[in-house]
């Protein structure tokens, strides 16, 4: 009793004196790995065969994004499908730190399929996002990629892009017969349809920033000259037919505008050209070789490539004041340079030793690093939320898409159901 | 008189002792006395401590007093039935030895327990001490490195000299400056043990106070050290936002003297859920911090604190 007493009596005394400013511990580093998630298959409550697995499309979208590690299904100790069945202490043990669960049920005439689903905080211990949304049948993927997005989103902070397009080229050789399609296809390479096929070359494919035409080179005539096609409609309209080059064609952020490159007036110059006036606006005057243009999202300014210092290198250049500042100043090789959503980086390609490899720097110039190990890489593309860059690239000696996150950290290869693979162009936003 | 001349005598002692008490009490003495009465309570809290943190108090059953009356001499006699009561004595004395040997038995008993007690406390204590000491032994380490290391360098100074001055190498006497270096090292441990020992006193007393003595180095050590286990802790949990750049998010983590997470709030939202999700489910997700033992020491840096989070590229 005595002891006890002496003990409440220094115990308060200790809290009488705890007075002193609160530590604080400054946390800036975290762990390098990818988020835990457990995508856990969703329960089918329809009689039917379903037409796509979601939570296998959702697995797959979040592995390969790199900002997730999935848990393998054989590995869950029990397979819930709403939020009252996850025992958080079980999906602790397996470290992970979110759970997915839901479940597919149909209206009585099956043509139309209910997806509820949870996404639940393990740690925290409660629902962080869930929904119940209905498609038809067919739009079972999109309906995967819709709810990849939300619970991309839900976790990082940042919008996901899996309900995202991308538009490519491809290459058939048959015989001395060559077939370019310009294809379109969801962001993870399924569901690719054809928009235009002709046996001459077709290149750079342009996305307009609302997503509903795509501006691309075609030398269907012969010679290049630019094109814009409705995707919906599906309806072309030459815009551009220049003597010499037409090439690299890429919209303003309002769309109003093509920056392009033609060699009209002897030299390849970069032009804004007004597309409801049709008219043209010389942005360089130089006797080096100035293209690839690229607008930074504000409209303000571009960058570019140019060979007047005698070798490719990278330029940006204010619209207002029209003097052009070099911006790479390593390696004989810098070109096709790309502004992030944001403004603030600039990727491009950057010839190494041998190689050609996808580059990034901010949009003054420095920090630039490498960001692919492949060896002949082209024609960056960002994804519309800024965290990935697709690009084409020699893989067995074939041309493929690559994916790699804007850190480097992620890489992925898209499949091809087509030959050759080349210039991708990653869509805006679909809605 | 000679009584009234003691107890005058006895009345100016005890005066006198009162006086030097109070004189005691007096500011240059207070301190020592206060220092003293709380070593008293700390070394009793210590050694309760360590007791009740291992076993329930144990009772000892002790036997009911005797109830013999000793007779003297002189009653003895004056009684008319002496025989009788010299047998009662007898019996009673019997009885009174039975039941003193009793006594002595259990007493005996007693201690035992008491040794076996305080073996054990002091097996805990010796534990304790020896965790103390694996504490201590990776700076020991370093310590006993870095004197190994001048001890080369004068060796080899040594030898320099002892080339210089062409002398027959002797072979070279390792052992003896080991021992002294050994001693410097025991000497070195020992003030450092003394002087933890007074900043846990100083840690019960005001820190304030004493303003002339800098920062408890055993804190500010003991302090980085639990800093740095907890911040590689959360650090391996902590799955960073990728959309998260710039933004800092402010939690108050409060624990239980066992280490275990009490609560975590933010205070300070960086704007960005996501970024706040993270960091609450970072700390959860590790659940149980290492602190220190000592209370007080606990108290004072780890029972609230805060947390920031601010990602870095």
């Amino acid at each position: 009793m005595l002891l006890f007493l002496f003990r409440v009596f220094l115990v308060s005394a200790f809290c009488v004196q705890a007075v002193y400013a609160e530590l604080r511990i400054e946390i800036t580093k975290g762990s390098d790995d990818a988020v835990p998630i457990a995508v856990v298959p969703f329960t089918n409550r329809t009689n039917l065969a379903l037409p796509a697995d979601i939570a296998r499309i959702i697995d797959a979208n979040l592995l390969r994004s790199g900002d997730f590690v999935t848990l393998p299904t054989n590995k869950m100790l029990s397979l819930p499908d709403k939020s009252g069945d996850v025992y958080f202490r079980d999906w602790k043990m397996l470290g992970q730190s979110f759970v997915l669960v839901g479940q597919v049920s149909s209206d009585a005439a099956g043509r139309r399929f209910h997806v509820q689903y949870e996404l639940m905080d393990v740690y925290n211990q409660k629902r962080v996002v869930g929904e119940l949304i209905s498609s038809s049948t067919t739009g079972m993927r999109q309906l995967a990629h819709r709810i990849s997005d939300k619970i991309y989103e839900a976790i990082t902070g940042v919008r996901g892009a899996f309900s995202t397009k991308i538009a490519y080229v491809t290459l058939d050789l048959k015989g001395d017969d060559a077939e370019y399609r310009l294809q379109l296809a969801d962001a993870d390479g399924q569901r690719s349809k054809t928009l235009f096929k002709s046996a001459k070359p077709v290149l750079s494919p342009s996305w307009s920033n609302d997503a509903t035409r795509i501006a691309y080179v075609s030398f269907e005539s012969g010679r290049p000259a630019i094109y814009i096609q409705n995707i919906k409609t599906g309806k072309r309209k030459q815009i551009t037919n220049f003597r010499g080059l037409n090439s690299s064609p890429m919209w303003s952020p309002d769309d109003k505008k093509l920056l392009m490159t033609l060699s009209k007036d002897g030299n390849a110059e970069i032009y804004s050209y007004h597309i409801a006036s049709a008219s043209l606006d010389r942005l360089t005057n130089h006797y080096g070789i100035d293209t690839e243009g690229s607008w930074s999202r504000d409209g303000r300014r571009i960058v570019f490539t140019s060979d007047r210092s005698g070798t490719p290198q990278i330029y940006e250049m204010d619209l207002v004041e029209r003097r052009p500042e070099r911006l790479t100043f390593k390696g004989r090789y810098n070109a096709r340079p790309r502004f992030s959503y944001d403004g603030e980086k600039v990727y491009f390609v950057h010839k190494s030793t041998r190689d050609y490899h996808i580059a990034s720097m901010n949009a003054d110039g420095t920090d630039q690093y490498i960001l692919t190990d492949t060896p002949l890489d082209e024609s960056p593309s960002v994804s519309p939320n800024g965290r990935m860059i697709i690009y084409a690239t020699k893989r067995n000696g074939k041309g493929v898409l690559g994916v790699v996150s804007v850190d480097g950290d992620s890489k992925y290869f898209l499949p091809s159901s087509h030959g050759e693979v080349r210039e991708p162009s990653w869509s805006p936003f679909l809605n | 008189m000679i009584k009234k001349a003691n107890r005058q005598q006895y009345s100016q002692v005890l005066r006198e002792s009162i006086a030097l008490l109070k004189q005691s009490l007096t500011k240059g003495h207070r301190r020592y006395l206060t220092a003293s009465v709380v070593l008293h309570l700390v070394v009793v809290i210590v050694l309760s401590w360590s007791w009740s943190a291992s076993e329930a108090v144990k009772t000892y059953v002790i036997p009911a007093s005797i109830e013999a009356r000793v007779l003297t001499a002189e009653e003895i006699d004056q009684l008319p039935y002496k025989k009788k009561q010299r047998q009662e004595e007898q019996a009673r004395q019997k009885k009174k030895q039975d039941e003193l040997r009793k006594k002595k038995e259990a007493q005996r008993k007693k201690e035992l327990a008491k040794k076996k007690a305080e073996a054990e406390r002091k097996k805990k204590i010796a534990k304790a001490k020896q965790e103390e000491a694996k504490k201590k032994k990776l700076a020991e380490q370093k310590r006993k490195a870095e004197l190994e290391a001048q001890r080369k360098k004068r060796e080899q100074k040594k030898k320099q000299e002892q080339a210089k001055r062409q002398e027959p190498p002797k072979p070279v006497e390792a052992p003896k400056p080991d021992r002294r270096l050994e001693k410097l090292a025991e000497q070195r441990e020992k003030t450092l043990r003394e002087q933890r020992m007074a900043e846990r006193l100083k840690g019960i007393q005001d820190l304030k106070e004493s303003a002339q003595s800098p920062e408890p180095v055993f804190d500010l050590d003991e302090k980085t050290r639990y800093l740095s286990i907890i911040r590689s802790r959360i650090e391996s949990r902590w799955f960073k936002p990728p959309g998260a750049q710039n933004d800092t998010v402010v939690l108050r983590i409060r624990l239980f003297p066992t280490g275990e997470l009490q609560s975590v709030d933010v205070i300070d939202s960086s704007g960005n859920f996501a970024l706040d999700q993270s960091a609450l489910a970072a700390v959860n997700a590790v659940g149980k911090f290492e602190v220190p033992k000592e209370t007080a020491f606990f108290e004072k840096y780890f029972r609230s604190f805060q947390m920031s989070f601010k990602p870095e590229a």
